[in-house]
């Protein structure tokens, strides 16, 4: 982790990358992960606590609000944040099934749901693996798609 | 399928029904609310999958002055995805399950986006001895774009055509929501109030 930390700091120096403006992009190198022995995403997790607001390693952006994952993130701790991107997410009423569909699930602490910028905020417990073709399921069976997940560990 | 069927199918494939979503997610239940001046309803329905429902639509009908219920079923033929889009196409149908001469088929659709809505809806349908159509077309905008959890308001158009009143009314709408709870309103001196809620559990 240190490591991580390191090559994080050196490419944000290097890249010049802090700036007035908070801009949250993904800690992780990239999106296709290993399958594990359980056929998980092996999403690499990442401290994001101190660094909610700073730019990261793969220069991909989130596209996450700063002052909404903020408030999202306010009353959590030590947990793992899926960042879930969702086409077809157009209409509040529609997204409602979204929250209901993911609040059946025990280890999921809070759901946020971003309609301009497309993306669902699913804070897990620390201990739960995070699937991506679970939550593209779960997605999918509201009627809209998953596309893409970066995972965030506060 | 005759000409005058495709005509209207076509045409809501082009544009596109405020029934917001008549398939809900697995497990989902929505009870709605109808009035206008030819009916008043209500109607239950439940989405065992993302596919389809299964209801039950209780309706007075103020033409034929009956009271009559429909077992409906309505299946998710198409939906269209992009990032900033939706559309949806849907098949419908219902059937009494008193007198099975009572029955009817149809599509409805619907895309929008955050800012805009447009919608169809087309039933033909049969009441004893008596078959007739109806269809509405729906556009709407949305004068501000609301967070999730805010109040959501769309000013719309609609026009409408029931064959047995045979002439086409166009009235405005106003469609609310907030969280689980639509309600959509319209009026014109020929339809009087056009009301609709929904409310998804």
């Amino acid at each position: 982790m240190k490591k991580y930390l390191f090559l994080v700091c050196l490419l944000m120096v290097n890249l010049g990358a802090v700036s007035d403006e908070p801009k949250m992009q993904t800690m992780e190198p990239k999106h296709e992960g290993h399958m594990n022995h359980e056929g998980h995403m092996d999403h690499q997790h990442h401290s994001h606590k101190d660094h909610a607001n700073e730019t990261m390693v793969d220069g991909k952006d989130l596209q996450v609000d700063p002052d909404r994952f903020n408030k999202f993130t306010k009353n959590l701790s030590s947990c793992n944040i899926a960042v879930v991107s969702v086409t077809g997410m157009v209409c509040d009423f529609c997204a409602r099934g979204i929250e209901k569909t993911f609040k059946k699930d025990k280890s999921v602490l809070a759901i946020d749901v971003d309609l301009a910028k497309g993306k669902v905020l699913v804070a897990y417990e620390k201990s739960r693996a995070i699937d991506f073709d679970e939550i593209k399921n779960k997605i999918l069976i509201n009627g809209q798609n998953a596309t893409d997940l970066e995972i965030l560990e506060i | 399928m005759g000409i005058k069927y495709l005509v209207p199918f076509i045409v809501g494939l082009l544009s596109s029904i405020i029934d917001a979503r008549p398939v809900s997610y697995p497990g989902g239940i929505t009870v709605m609310g109808f009035s206008d001046n030819m009916k008043d309803s209500i109607y239950v329905h439940y989405s065992p999958t993302h596919y389809y429902s299964l209801g039950l639509e209780t309706k007075k009908d103020k033409y034929s002055d009956s009271d009559y219920s429909y077992l409906r079923f309505t299946y998710l033929l198409d939906r269209k995805n992009t990032q900033h889009s939706q559309r949806n196409f849907y098949f419908q149908s219902g059937v009494s399950p008193d007198k099975a001469n009572n029955h009817f088929i149809g599509f409805h659709g619907d895309w929008e986006t955050r800012r805009l809505y447009a919608g169809f809806s087309y039933k033909n349908a049969k009441i004893s001895s008596q078959s007739y159509s109806d269809r509405f077309i729906q556009i709407g905008i949305a004068p501000y774009l609301g967070e999730y959890g805010d109040i959501h308001t769309w000013i719309m158009m609609k026009a409408k055509k029931n064959t047995l009143d045979n002439d086409w009314s166009i009235y405005p709408m106003l469609k609310l929501f907030k969280g689980d709870f639509l309600l959509e309103v319209g009026y014109n001196n020929k339809t009087k109030l056009d009301a609709h809620l929904m409310y998804r559990f």
